[in-house]
C-alpha cells in the first residue's frame, strides 16, 4: 500500500523539481531506487576524489549522504565546506538516487545538478566568561593542591 | 630486565624466584605442583610444572631466551647433568648450581659453571667471622 | 568464609584511583595541544577545564587517603572497576562541555563507549565538532584498548604485590612476558610500532583523497586509534561512508584484524615462530567461523551482486566479528538488511576476536573451547568406558584442556549470555522491537557498536544506563565487578 502511495506521489510528478526530505527518502530507499530525486542540504567536510569525478558529502538534519559529480567543475561553485569553523554552503542538489551503486557499490546519489541556495559563512567562537572563570578558579584549586600532595611527599614521613 | 630460570621450587628456589620477580622476567620449573603453589596465586612470573630434564620442558620455560639459569633442585647429578645441558646445547651466558659434595665443584668449576657449594661457603664465612 | 574490606582497604582503594585520575590528565593535555595548534579556543578551554578537575580530583583523593596497606588481590579487583567508572566520567567533561551532546549523562555513555572500545554513538552534529574534542573521542578508545591500569603498571620500576591481579582485573587473561611490567611495556611498544605504520598508512590514503595534510594527520589518528583498538568511533557522522574509499576501507579492514588478534600471538609471530600463525587454535578457530558466518551472509544476501555483498556485507561481518563497529553504509542502510543478516552479525559480534586484544565478546578461545568440550564428550561416550581421553588445542604451545579450564570458560560464556539477555530484554521493555533491543544489547556488550538506531540522544536515560553498565561489564568481563560488588554485598551483611 505504502509503496503504491509514493509511486503516486512521486512517480507521476518527476518533472516537479520539489525538494524532498532525505530522512525519507533513506527511510524508504526501495521505493527511491534508481529513481530522480532533489533534496537539499549543507555540504560538509571535503570534496573527495574518486576516479572520474569528485565526491561531496551533504547534510540533511541527522542524517547525511555522499554525492558523486561527474563533473569536476561543478564543486567550483562551492566556496564553503561545513567544519568547526564553518558552516557549509547550503546545495541543491537533483540527481539519481542508487540503492546500490552499479559503479561505486555503496548507497549514493549521482548528481548532475548542483546549486547553491544559500552561502555558508564562518561561524564565530563565543567563548563564555564562565568557562574562563572556571577554568582559572581550577588552576588555582588544583595548583595549591597539587604543592600540598607534594610537600606531603616529600616531606612527611609516611609511618 | 633479564631473564631467569629457575629450576628447583625448594626453600632457595623459592626465595630467590620471589626476589626476583619484582624487577625480572622469572620462570620457575618444578615437577612438584605443591612446590609450585607456595610462590602463591599473584607470582609475578611464570611457572612450569615437569621434569627439567625434558628438553622440552626446558623450552617452554623459555630457555633459549634465558640471560640467566639458577638450578637448585635437591640431587647433585641431576643440577649438575641440567647445568650442562643448558651450558652446551642452550649456550645459556649465565649458569648457577648448586651441590652438596665439596668434590664436585673441583672438578665442575672448569667447564664454565658457576657452582655454589654450602659447606665450602659456610666455611669461607666463619673464616671471616673468626679471623 | 569471606574477607570483607575494611577502612584501610578502601583508603588504599582510593589512594590508587587518584593516581589513576592524574594519569587520566595527562592524556588530556594532548587534546589540549591539539586545540592550540588549530586555534579552537573554546575546546581549549574545556579541556583546560576538563585536565585541571581531574587533577584536582587525582590530588584530593591522594590527600584524603593516604596509602596505608598494599595493594593485595582483593583491592586490584575494586581498584580495576571503579577505576573505569571515574575515568569515564571524568572523560566526559570536555565532552559535555563542547554542547554537542544533550545531557552529561549522553557524554557519559559516549566517554564509557570510549574507553571501552565500543563505539556506540550520542553525538549530535558530529561534523561540526571540533578537531580536539574528536581526538580525545578517539584517544579515550586508545587509553581503553590499551587498558587504563596497563598504563599505569607500565611505569612502574618494580612491581609491587597486586600488579598482576589489576592486569587480570582488565580482562587480559594471558601474560606475554613471565614479568608483568615487561608484559605492559611489551603491549605499549607493539601498539606504537603499529601506530607509527598506522597513522603514516591513513595519512598518505586521506590526503590522496583530498583531504588538507594537517586534517589528514589528525583523521589518520582518529582512525588509528579506533581501528586498531577495535573502537568504532569516527571523526563524521557517516563513520567510514565518509570517505568513500574503498582502498581505505581496505586498510582500516587489516588493522581492525590486527587488533583482534591476542597479543601474545603478535610477540610470538614477531620474535619466534611465523608459522604458529597456520597452528595457532584462536586463529584456526577465527577462520572457521569467519568462513562460516561469511557463507551463511552470501545467502542471507543473495539478491545483490557480489562485490556489493563483500564491500557491505563483508565488511561489516568483519567489522561486527573484530569488534570494531565501523560501518561502511549509509545511514539506516542496515536496517534493509534482512533478518537473516542481522542475526548473522549479532553471532559474530556475541563471538568477537581474541583473548587478549581488545576485543569484547565471548572470545574465539572460549568458543572453541566448548566446541572442543563437545567434541570430547560425544568421543567419550563412543569409546571404551576404560579409555582414557583428552582433548588437547594448540595456543603457543600444545596444552591439554583441563577440568578447570573449561569450568571457567563456560562460567564466563554464561554470564556473558546473561548479560547479552538482560540487556535485549530491557530494550524490549522499552517498547524496542526484539531483533533491534538484542542486536544493540550484543553491540554494547561485546563492545562492538554497531547500531540498528536504537541508540539515538532521544533513547530513554534508562537504557542508557543499562547500555553505559553493559559496556563496562563487557570491557573488563565480569570478574572484576562482580567481586567487587560482593564485597560491598559483605559489607552490609557484617
Amino acid at each position: 500500500m505504502r509503496r503504491i502511495i509514493f509511486l503516486i506521489i512521486f512517480g507521476l510528478f518527476p518533472l516537479v523539481s520539489y525538494p524532498q526530505s532525505l530522512e525519507e527518502i533513506l527511510k524508504n530507499s526501495q521505493d527511491f531506487d534508481n529513481r530522480k530525486i532533489v533534496f537539499e542540504g549543507e555540504v560538509i567536510g571535503e570534496p573527495l576524489k574518486g576516479e572520474e569525478g569528485v565526491w561531496i558529502n551533504v547534510k540533511q538534519g541527522k542524517v547525511s549522504i555522499g554525492v558523486f559529480l561527474e563533473d569536476s567543475e561543478a564543486i567550483n561553485k562551492i566556496k564553503n565546506y561545513g567544519s568547526y569553523k564553518r558552516r557549509g554552503d547550503w546545495v541543491q542538489i537533483e540527481g539519481i538516487f542508487f540503492n546500490n551503486c552499479p559503479i561505486h557499490l555503496e548507497r549514493d546519489v549521482h548528481a548532475y545538478k548542483l546549486k547553491v541556495i544559500k552561502p555558508g559563512f564562518l561561524l564565530r567562537e563565543e567563548i563564555s566568561l564562565f568557562k574562563v572563570k572556571l577554568s582559572l578558579g581550577l588552576a588555582l584549586l588544583c595548583l595549591t593542591l597539587g604543592i600540598i600532595c607534594f610537600i606531603n611527599l616529600k616531606y612527611v614521613r609516611r609511618d | 630486565m633479564k631473564y631467569i630460570v629457575i629450576i628447583g621450587c625448594g626453600k632457595t628456589g623459592r626465595n630467590l624466584a620471589l626476589e626476583f620477580a619484582t624487577s625480572h622476567n622469572v620462570v620457575v620449573i618444578d615437577r612438584n605442583k605443591t612446590a609450585l603453589d607456595s610462590l602463591g596465586e599473584d607470582f609475578n612470573g611464570k611457572k612450569v610444572l615437569g621434569d627439567a630434564l625434558d628438553t622440552q620442558v626446558l623450552e617452554n620455560a623459555g630457555i633459549k631466551e634465558a640471560d640467566a639459569l639458577v638450578i637448585v633442585t635437591g640431587n647433585d647429578n641431576l643440577n649438575i647433568v641440567i647445568g650442562k645441558v643448558a651450558k652446551k646445547m642452550y649456550k645459556v651466558k649465565k649458569v648457577a648450581l648448586q651441590v652438596y659434595e665439596l668434590a664436585k665443584k673441583k672438578i665442575f668449576s672448569e667447564e664454565g659453571l658457576i657452582i655454589v657449594n654450602r659447606t665450602y661457603l659456610l666455611v669461607e664465612v666463619f673464616k671471616k667471622c673468626i679471623l | 568464609m569471606i574477607i570483607s574490606p575494611e577502612k584501610r582497604d578502601f583508603s588504599t582503594i582510593f589512594h590508587v584511583i587518584g593516581r589513576l585520575c592524574l594519569g587520566l590528565s595527562m592524556f588530556m593535555l594532548l587534546p589540549l595541544f591539539c586545540a592550540l595548534v588549530f586555534g579552537e579556543y573554546e575546546p581549549f578551554y574545556d579541556f583546560l577545564i576538563g585536565f585541571l578537575s581531574t587533577a584536582s580530583l587525582g590530588f584530593v583523593l591522594m590527600l584524603l587517603f593516604p596509602f596505608k596497606k598494599e595493594i593485595g588481590w582483593q583491592h586490584s579487583f575494586f581498584i580495576v572497576s571503579l577505576g573505569w567508572l571515574v575515568a569515564s566520567v571524568m572523560g566526559a567533561i570536555p565532552l559535555y562541555l563542547s554542547r554537542h551532546w544533550e545531557s552529561f549523562l549522553d557524554a557519559w555513555f559516549e566517554a564509557m563507549s570510549g574507553f571501552a572500545t565500543t563505539g556506540l554513538i550520542l553525538v549530535k552534529d558530529l561534523d561540526h565538532l571540533s578537531f580536539s574534542h574528536n581526538l580525545w573521542r578517539h584517544l579515550t578508545m586508545f587509553i581503553g584498548g590499551q587498558g587504563i591500569i596497563l598504563a599505569s603498571i607500565s611505569i612502574l620500576s618494580k612491581v609491587r604485590n597486586g600488579s598482576l591481579g589489576l592486569y587480570i582485573g582488565e580482562g587480559r587473561q594471558e601474560k606475554i612476558f613471565p614479568n608483568i611490567i615487561a608484559t605492559a611495556r611489551f603491549i605499549w611498544k607493539v601498539s606504537f610500532i603499529y601506530l607509527t605504520v598506522g597513522v603514516t598508512l591513513f595519512t598518505f590514503l586521506l590526503s590522496y583523497k583530498g583531504l588538507g595534510i594537517s586534517k589528514a594527520i589528525v583523521h589518520g589518528f582518529c582512525l588509528f586509534f579506533a581501528s586498531f583498538d577495535t573502537g568504532g568511533f569516527a571523526p563524521q557522522s557517516q563513520n567510514i561512508a565518509y570517505y568513500h574509499s574503498f582502498s581505505l576501507e581496505i586498510a582500516t579492514m587489516v588493522f581492525m584484524l590486527l587488533g583482534a588478534i591476542n597479543f601474545n600471538l603478535h610477540f610470538w609471530l614477531w620474535y619466534k615462530n611465523k608459522r604458529e600463525i597456520f597452528r595457532n587454535f584462536e586463529i584456526r578457530t577465527f577462520i572457521i567461523s569467519l568462513f562460516s558466518l561469511t557463507i551463511l551472509l552470501f545467502f542471507s544476501l543473495k539478491p545483490l551482486t557480489h562485490s556489493v555483498i563483500f564491500r557491505k556485507g563483508f565488511y561489516q561481518l568483519v567489522s561486527a566479528h573484530t569488534g570494531c563497529g565501523f560501518t561502511n553504509l549509509a545511514p539506516r542502510e542496515i536496517l534493509s538488511f534482512a533478518p537473516l543478516s542481522l542475526t548473522l552479525l549479532i553471532l559474530a559480534m556475541g563471538i568477537g576476536g581474541g583473548v587478549c586484544s581488545t576485543t569484547g565478546g565471548i572470545k574465539l578461545l572460549r568458543l572453541g573451547f566448548i566446541f572442543k568440550a563437545m567434541a570430547g564428550e560425544i568421543k567419550r561416550a563412543i569409546m571404551p568406558h576404560k579409555a582414557v581421553y583428552r582433548e588437547s588445542f594448540h595456543h603457543l604451545k600444545d596444552t591439554l584442556i583441563e577440568e578447570k579450564h573449561l569450568k571457567e570458560t563456560f562460567v564466563i560464556v554464561g554470564f556473558y549470555f546473561l548479560v547479552y539477555l538482560l540487556g535485549g530484554l530491557m530494550g524490549l521493555f522499552y517498547g524496542y522491537p526484539p531483533l533491534a533491543s538484542f542486536f544493540e544489547s550484543v553491540s554494547a556488550a561485546a563492545n562492538v557498536g554497531l547500531s540498528l538506531g536504537v541508540t539515538n540522544p532521544g533513547m530513554p536515560s534508562g537504557l542508557k544506563l543499562t547500555y553505559i553498565c553493559e559496556m563496562w561489564m563487557g570491557r573488563l568481563e565480569f570478574l572484576s565487578i562482580f567481586v567487587s560488588l560482593s564485597y560491598i554485598v559483605s559489607l552490609f551483611k557484617k
